[in-house]
């Protein structure tokens, strides 16, 4: 049994992360952790003035008294509605509450699980609203487990489509991904070979990648994108051909080589694509 | 189904290495990879061949590649004889961190014998040879010793690190069926008052994918005595992920790991992040 942590952010549960949470659970019989993480300056609308701010005054203590109110009333209804969902779904699972440093919590949690799932849209902070937020660009590269981001809506999962540009992040990512769902019945599976360069379509150790393939999954269908914007090529795919897919890449950052390295490229994946991103590094 | 690879240097075909494999297929299906490379980097003799005394060349060259032949006819005919499906990886190049990179990047495990591997260029183990294979390996690699027993539990070294959780998850990842076996984590410190770090994650993880789960202390020098203290009754397979690849693997030369291997009396399980 596999455990997953859905992180979750109390004062704005995700509900793609909970429907995605119950769907693994009930699909691939997984054990689930709600996390709910917090961040002491992050609150449900915006705090004027913060306690260690030269100009802190007594009105700001009441306003921060109010806000902290509300904050405790919309944290424990959430608790109370994850709760009510999970039941509901009749799924195994448990919470962990009190994670008052968001990205440490949850990077801490990982160590001790097999996949982290978090909404693309969650930043814990009131002033962040970059996409993807430093919040999340900071968990892909901290965590040890690989990570799901969940897009805003959830649907239900057709297809695997995994990324393959020849680096060995990119190989690690399918090895991880086999282990963490080694049975898949329903699903297809796709292998993209994305390639910068337009003269060749010759992946470095194609047999060895086909071999790799070959003895876990019994059909696998294979497509070659060749352009020199990898990214735009393979979100273009993604869209058209595969709407209800979970993307499989290697790693963020990390890797040098790694065409994921680009700012820009993840960022439009995570951004523009409107299916969950399973992403590992080695 | 796994695909497992096997590295052997020149006639050091390691018996002990494919009992081990002969196990793991008793688990489950598995496709064995045999990596077959020269013992002696007869490329270093080039030098005089030109210089005009080829003999002493080509008759290494020959030596070796005889050597070569030997192993991988032992090879083929234990994977036929245990029906294991097979293919074989012929290096007639002398070991070459690359390669290994490679094909370790595309398999899921890796098996090394710590009693035969490039013995003929130094034989106390871990030799440079053995380290640095294990270090650019991009799979687990388990090391066995010169005699191999079915292992009756698994022995999980914590550290309350990253590296040591980042083994015990590839473990489960790669034999679900042997986490039905007894599990033992022990957590190791020469200090009295040590208490387990993090134990609640560490307990709520490990009883997904245990059935049958013990999480203890020990109070001693991990490096000096965990070898005679593991060795026991039981036979065991030892996890663990104490194995760094970072520039300053100095001081890792004298790790956990690399003294269990020294000992020769248990098979290791050691995963590593790149």
């Amino acid at each position: 049994m596999k455990k997953i942590i859905a992180a979750l952010d109390g004062l704005n549960l995700s509900e793609s992360v909970t429907d995605y949470a119950i769907y693994l659970a009930r699909e691939f019989d997984a054990y689930i952790v709600a996390c709910l993480l917090e961040e002491v300056s992050y609150h449900s609308e915006l705090v004027k003035n913060e306690i260690w701010w030269p100009y802190y005054s007594v009105t700001d203590e009441k306003q921060y008294q109010t806000i902290s109110k509300k904050d405790e009333a919309v944290k424990s209804e959430s608790l109370k509605k994850l709760r009510q969902k999970f039941d509901d779904a009749g799924i195994q699972y448990t919470v962990h509450k009190d994670k008052y440093i968001a990205l440490q919590s949850l990077v801490k949690e990982g160590h001790f699980a097999d996949l982290i799932l978090v909404d693309e849209n969650y930043s814990f902070s009131n002033y962040d609203h970059n996409k993807p937020s430093h919040f999340l660009r900071d968990l892909l590269t901290d965590a040890v487990c690989p990570v799901i981001i969940t897009p805003g809506k959830f649907v239900p999962i057709d297809r695997f489509v995994f990324a393959y540009d020849g680096s060995p992040s990119s190989a690690y990512a399918i090895k991880q991904f086999s282990y963490i769902f080694p049975h898949i019945k329903k699903q297809e599976i796709e292998i993209v070979l994305v390639s910068n360069d337009k003269s060749t379509s010759h992946l470095p150790n194609h047999k060895l990648l086909k071999e790799l393939l070959k003895q876990r999954y019994p059909s696998v269908m294979q497509s070659v994108l060749r352009r020199d914007n990898a990214a735009e090529a393979l979100a273009e795919h993604i869209k058209t051909e595969n709407k209800n897919c979970m993307l499989i890449m290697g790693a963020y950052k990390r890797n040098p080589v790694s065409m994921w390295v680009h700012h820009s490229t993840a960022d439009k994946l995570i951004s523009d694509l409107n299916v969950p991103l399973f992403i590992t590094h080695n | 189904m796994k695909k497992i690879l096997f590295a052997c240097d020149g006639k050091n075909f390691s018996e002990a290495g494919f009992e081990f494999i002969k196990w793991l297929r008793l688990q489950e299906p598995i496709k064995v990879t045999g990596v077959f490379f020269s013992s002696v980097n007869y490329h270093m003799l080039l030098a005089t061949a030109i210089g005009g005394y080829a003999d002493a060349y080509i008759g290494y060259k020959e030596d070796s590649e005889s050597e070569i032949k030997y192993s991988i006819s032992m090879f083929e005919k234990g994977c036929e004889k245990n029906s294991i499906e097979y293919r074989v990886h012929r290096e007639t190049e002398f070991w070459n961190l690359d390669e290994i990179e490679k094909e370790t990047r595309f398999a899921d495990l890796l098996v090394l014998s710590s009693a035969q591997f490039c013995t003929d260029l130094n034989d106390e183990q871990p030799n440079s040879y053995l380290r640095q294979t294990i270090r650019s390996a991009e799979c687990p690699v388990v090391i066995v010793p010169e005699h191999f027993e079915a292992p009756s539990e698994i022995l999980l070294a914590y550290n309350g690190k990253k590296d040591s959780l980042y083994a015990m998850k590839q473990f489960c990842y790669l034999f679900p069926q042997l986490t039905r076996l007894p599990a033992n984590i022990v957590y190791i410190k020469d200090e009295d008052d040590a208490t387990i770090p993090s134990l609640g994650f560490l307990s709520e993880y490990a009883a997904c994918h245990f059935s049958e789960l013990n999480i203890e202390k020990m109070h001693f020098d991990a490096k000096t005595f965990f070898p005679a203290w593991a060795a026991g009754e039981k036979s065991k397979l030892v996890v663990t992920g104490s194995y760094g690849r970072s520039g300053i693997s100095g001081i890792l030369s004298k790790s956990f790991a690399e003294e269990i291997i020294r000992n020769k009396n248990l098979p290791v399980f050691i995963a590593h992040q790149c």
